[in-house]
């Protein structure tokens, strides 16, 4: 379970969730061949305004750096990782807040900078998603209260 | 930079209080709106990270119907009336007559919804403004029908853009005959925070 700001890695057969993505986003880093991985639940987009800088994990960009590194030193090899990126939507529709978006935008920048690829996405739109996480497969169940659940 | 502080047991009581005001306006309206009496109470007030306030409110998977307004001028923050899902369809029958379960995904009844929130956090922020004698105004409203976490989710993320905490009070309302319940939520950034306090601290000093 990962919460607010915060990120997990974790091996084979572990199971690793996080719940209620607004206009956060989840991303996760995956190994297929080590079957290790990671899930991070960011806040903001990028770590350059903020204030305070201990928890890296709060911010899209800095969160995204910190996981990969994690796993490579955990025994993932950078060349093989693989990502996938949820959430980031407008949950008030016209209300002018549009974090979501950037939070997805920072996400991509930060992942082509190091050179990975996002092999499935479900961002955007108007709801709230609850994702889990199978380091067993590399596949990530998403759950939406109105439109179902979905595996990418 | 703001400073990381923590509320005394005087502050805490005082903000309680203005609360309890605010919300204690509030029932007024929404018993003229339903005729029947409605119960409340503060729930909770908290100081703190951005980012612990989630883990702090416990909100979960259940859905619920949010309507989000900003509060603007002296103080500034957000506001987020909330009714799980039971309570809105019982807040739609009640007002709109209906025997029928109500669908939630209605826009009529969103809109109904939409309303009532508005009126509600307009009595709060009203009361709260005659009370500590500031300029205060709340925006149009924007309702949504999610998981409770998710929109929680995405409140606590849009003030995290401009301050690195917020000072949340949770406040309830209960009409028991019609089994409606609902919160009130309101964030506040430090900023605000540290005008409330000494908006307080200045009515003790004028009437020792």
């Amino acid at each position: 379970m990962v919460g607010i700001g915060d990120c997990a890695i974790a091996r084979c057969p572990v199971k690793i969730k996080t719940s209620g993505l607004g206009s956060c986003v989840g991303v996760t880093i995956y190994d297929r061949h080590e079957k290790i991985g990671g899930l991070l639940h960011t806040m903001l987009p990028n770590i350059k305004k903020a204030g305070i800088k201990d928890n890296p994990t709060k911010f899209t960009d800095a969160g995204i750096e910190y996981l990969v590194a994690e796993i490579i030193e955990n025994g993932g090899s950078r060349r093989k990782l693989e990502a996938k990126l949820v959430g980031g939507s407008s949950m008030f529709e016209n209300s002018h807040m549009n974090i979501g978006e950037r939070n997805i935008k920072s996400a991509k920048e930060t992942l082509k900078k190091l050179g990975l690829e996002i092999i499935a996405e479900d961002t955007g739109k108007n709801y709230g998603r609850t994702i889990i996480f199978d380091t067993l497969t590399g596949d990530l169940l998403i759950k939406t209260m109105l439109r179902g659940d979905k595996v990418i | 930079m703001e400073k990381i502080r923590s509320l005394s047991e005087f502050e805490y009581g005082a903000l309680k209080e203005i609360g309890n005001i605010g919300v204690g306006n509030s029932a007024v309206s929404l018993a003229r709106l339903v005729n029947d009496i409605v119960y409340t109470r503060v729930l909770d007030i908290k100081f703190g990270l951005i980012e612990d306030i989630p883990k702090i409110t416990g909100f979960s998977e259940s859905p619920v119907l949010g309507t989000l307004m900003r509060i603007k001028e002296d103080l500034t923050g957000y506001i987020l009336v909330f009714f799980p899902e039971n309570g809105a369809k019982n807040l739609c029958m009640s007002l709109s007559g209906e025997k029928e379960k109500e669908d939630l995904t209605d826009p009529m009844n969103l809109s109904l919804i939409e309303e009532v929130s508005h009126i509600l956090a307009g009595t709060y922020v009203t009361s709260l403004a005659k009370f500590l004698k500031l300029n205060l105004s709340i925006s149009i409203p924007f309702a949504t029908y999610d998981m409770s976490g998710s929109i929680f989710n995405s409140v606590v993320t849009e003030i995290g853009y401009i301050a690195d905490f917020a000072l949340m009070l949770d406040a309830e309302f209960l009409i028991k005959e019609k089994k409606i319940n609902g919160n009130i939520l309101t964030l506040f950034d430090p900023e605000s925070l540290d005008c409330l306090l000494k908006r307080i601290n200045s009515m003790i000093d004028q009437n020792p």
